[in-house]
């Protein structure tokens, strides 16, 4: 099947056309580098199947960073009929660049200019644009009509380009080297990434780079710029407002109130999503749930008495399926809420807000992108780490990205938090997200200190304009996130709890037990158990419900659900009279659910997550990652118990004491660190302190 | 002439050229800060190691050291 390619600037709006033309549903946003790897899509045009090729966004034919590197790699195989090349009108002459560097290579291109923002800065006379370049232009609206650009796919090539700037360039002092202009202009970038994909060795480019002028970059961009300020000249007409230039950022980025607007924005969603409108949608669902269970329950009962199907269908089905299943409002509420955020152009703004700060421990603004959809699933926030630019900083926000609670994790925080600390939950949960962030720095830190020292990031990001989400997307991520979970319940979690209910009523001779007395699941458990006597729960329930964890985060809490027995599906709303004396049993103490809580957090993610981190960063590095996390894990928990039982045994006065033993902890490493300070003369910019 | 990343917030310069042969140089040409454009420094993050510039109509976020790259008049 011949291949299409859809190549353009990041944010132009390729996975938007990509999903209109596939009718697709691939994921969007206001960010530089939402796509990070190529999609592929069947589609049917005049009888013929073409596959569609979305791939990342590209400034140029010369990558920075990973995703960029897919992108040109595919370009340059040349086993494709066409390339649809995408052009924001906002940002007219940037996006040219590209399509120049494209029909350099004399690729066979079609340019499509978007008119998705109502308020253009630049507007594009089609037929003049086309006449003076040489290829076929086009325009898509918001309402994605293609019929027209799908026409043009089917024909075979197009008219020959117009670069009258090449010849005005002279490549007299590599000449001899090359047959082909091609590679001189190639030479001219100093593009590495063209001569190794051509086969050349590093020394061969290098001797090739030697022979170049040294400002023969500056030479071709300026050639390529001024060409193109004449094309835009002669055929587009310019609006004088600054593109993305909002006066938002005047509140949002200003030096005083940036942060706190920051923590604003995050606490609302999460106070949106755990507590006012999730919480009561959930326990609606939660309610609604039992009452659709309770008589079908009565229906088995009184069919098969109280027999293994029985346990069966009230234990794992119901009774742990319905406990996550009632969560549906909270986790799509918080995608929702991600997506938005995605949406507005915000992200960008603070990704370069945090810079400072996560330079400083070896990530980049970026890498905020990927730890705020982090908050979402872990899986899919760890892919985004290819906006990194350099491998150690891809690694590391990988790596840490897991510490980011994810929207899996909601369900134990909110049943087994709740059941023991009823309304203060809420400083619980807060306290958690709070302590992933924090740990997930403190590990980056330690991580840049010792195995993944961080070259020099690079940070150039454009800023979007802000954007309002459309209803039509709202109810789109709305019904897609619904979806997602809806299918994860019916497939992996009923399958998870099935197997842990088998294991948890049947002996190792294949008899049926309930209250797990003797089962399977109680001997591993009870094997395990003593390892976490430490953190405070050596139950053996507790350890089986981690292990089961393993798989999907949600499992845990369906998992104790289903040991306590509690049947039917509200267990949110009975929590407090049903849970909590059994549980009692499955937690000592308050400073018991604490730890356990905290080791939920941070202990490995489920295994989707582990295997995308080993497609992205690596096996060894994902091996390393798990232990560094059972570690952390381990560790943290071990100091929240016995804070916590300190504080529950000696009462207040204990938090004030370790309070003021921090402080002058970290007061005396200040002193001897701002006393032993040296003048250096090495990289002042990149230096605070003053020599 | 002076280097961008010593400029000041709110002030107009005009580009003299790019310096280097890295990568980063490449990418502020491609992204069209080329000699004779002028730039206008808008915002300096906190640490002041993150800049936001204006060129060409739109918005960057450039690290400073990256920017140093930048010869302004």
């Amino acid at each position: 099947m011949e291949e299409i390619l859809l190549v353009g600037n990041p944010n132009s709006g390729k996975t938007t056309l990509f999903n209109s033309l596939t009718k697709s549903d691939e994921h969007v946003g206001n960010w530089h580098g939402v796509t990070v790897e190529e999609k592929k899509k069947v589609k049917n045009i005049g009888g013929e199947n073409f596959l569609i090729v979305d791939t990342p966004g590209i400034y140029s034919l010369a990558p920075l960073s990973f995703e960029e590197e897919v992108s040109i790699k595919i370009i340059e195989s040349g086993k494709y009929r066409k390339i649809i090349n995408l052009c924001d009108q906002n940002n007219l002459q940037r996006n040219l660049y590209l399509t120049l560097c494209l029909l350099e290579e004399k690729r066979d291109v079609v340019l499509v200019v978007n008119e998705i923002d109502r308020k253009l800065k630049f507007k594009v006379d089609r037929k003049k644009l086309s006449s003076i370049l040489g290829v076929p232009v086009f325009e898509v609206n918001s309402h994605m009509e293609t019929k027209e650009l799908e026409k043009e796919m089917l024909k075979t090539s197009s008219a020959k380009a117009n670069l009258p700037y090449l010849n005005k360039i002279d490549f007299s002092s590599i000449n001899s080297l090359f047959s082909d202009k091609l590679f001189c202009i190639k030479a001219f970038e100093r593009n590495e990434t063209f001569f190794k994909l051509q086969g050349y060795s590093d020394e061969k480019i290098k001797e090739i780079f030697a022979k170049v002028p040294k400002d023969s970059m500056e030479i071709l961009a300026k050639a390529r710029y001024e060409f193109l300020d004449s094309v835009i000249e002669f055929s587009a007409k310019e609006n004088t407002f600054v593109y993305g230039k909002s006066k938002l950022d005047k509140i949002l980025l200003n030096k005083y109130f940036a942060f706190p607007c920051f923590l604003l924005i995050l606490a609302g969603i999460f106070y949106l999503t755990f507590f006012s409108v999730g919480a009561l949608l959930s326990d609606g669902l939660s309610a609604l749930l039992s009452l659709i269970s309770e008589p079908i329950l009565n229906l088995i009962h009184n069919s098969v008495g109280e027999s293994f199907i029985y346990y069966l269908f009230a234990d794992a089905i119901f009774g742990g399926v319905s406990t996550v299943l009632s969560f549906l409002p909270q986790v799509v509420l918080l995608f929702f809420f991600l997506s938005v955020l995605e949406d507005s152009g915000y992200l960008s703004r603070v990704a370069f807000l945090f810079e400072d700060i996560l330079s400083k421990v070896g990530l980049s603004g970026k890498s905020v992108y990927t730890l705020l959809m982090g908050f979402g699933c872990s899986t899919s926030a760890i892919m985004t780490a290819r906006n990194m630019d350099n491998k150690n900083s891809k690694i590391k926000t990988a790596l840490i990205c897991p510490y980011m609670s994810c929207s899996a994790k909601i369900p134990i925080y909110t049943v087994v938090g709740g059941a023991f600390f009823g309304a203060s939950n809420i400083f619980v949960i807060m306290g958690l997200y709070l302590l992933g962030v924090v740990v997930a720095i403190l590990i980056s830190k330690i991580l840049d200190k010792t195995i993944l020292k961080s070259t020099n990031q690079t940070f150039i990001l454009e800023f979007p304009p802000y954007r309002r989400t459309s209803f039509k997307r709202v109810g789109k991520i709305l019904w897609k996130n619904s979806k997602a979970f809806l299918i994860k319940v019916g497939s992996i979690m009923i399958a998870m709890n099935v197997i842990v209910f088998i294991l948890s009523s049947f002996t190792f001779t294949f008899q049926f037990v309930r209250d797990g007395e003797g089962s399977i699941l109680q001997t591993i458990g009870k094997f395990l158990a003593p390892i976490f006597a430490p953190l405070g729960f050596n139950n053996w329930a507790v350890v089986s419900a981690l292990l089961a964890g393993l798989v999907a985060k949600e499992v845990v809490v369906s998992s104790i659900a289903m040991f306590n027995g509690v049947d039917a599906s509200a267990l949110r709303l009975i929590s407090e009279s049903i849970l909590l004396p059994t549980s009692v049993v499955y937690f000592s103490s308050h400073a018991s659910v604490l730890s356990f809580l905290v080791f939920c957090l941070l202990y490995t993610p489920c295994l989707a997550s582990m295997s995308m981190m080993s497609e992205e960063i690596g096996k060894k590095w994902t091996l390393i990652g798990i232990g560094i996390e059972l570690l952390t894990a381990y560790i943290v928990s071990f100091i929240v118990y016995n804070l916590a039982f300190a504080v529950e045994i000696f009462g207040a006065p204990i938090i004030f004491a370790i309070l003021s033993l921090v402080i002058i902890l970290c007061a005396t490493i200040f002193v001897v660190k701002f006393v032993s300070h040296k003048k250096c003369t090495k990289d002042c910019l990149n230096c605070r302190k003053k020599c | 002439m002076m280097s961008l990343c010593d400029g000041k917030v709110n002030k107009t310069y005009r580009v003299v050229g790019v310096n280097g042969q890295g990568k980063e140089a490449r990418r502020l040409l491609e992204l069209g800060i080329i000699a004779g454009q002028p730039i206008k420094i808008l915002n300096k993050s906190s640490l002041k190691k993150v800049y936001l510039v204006e060129i060409r109509g739109y918005l960057l976020s450039v690290k400073a050291s990256i920017l140093k790259l930048v010869q302004v008049a």
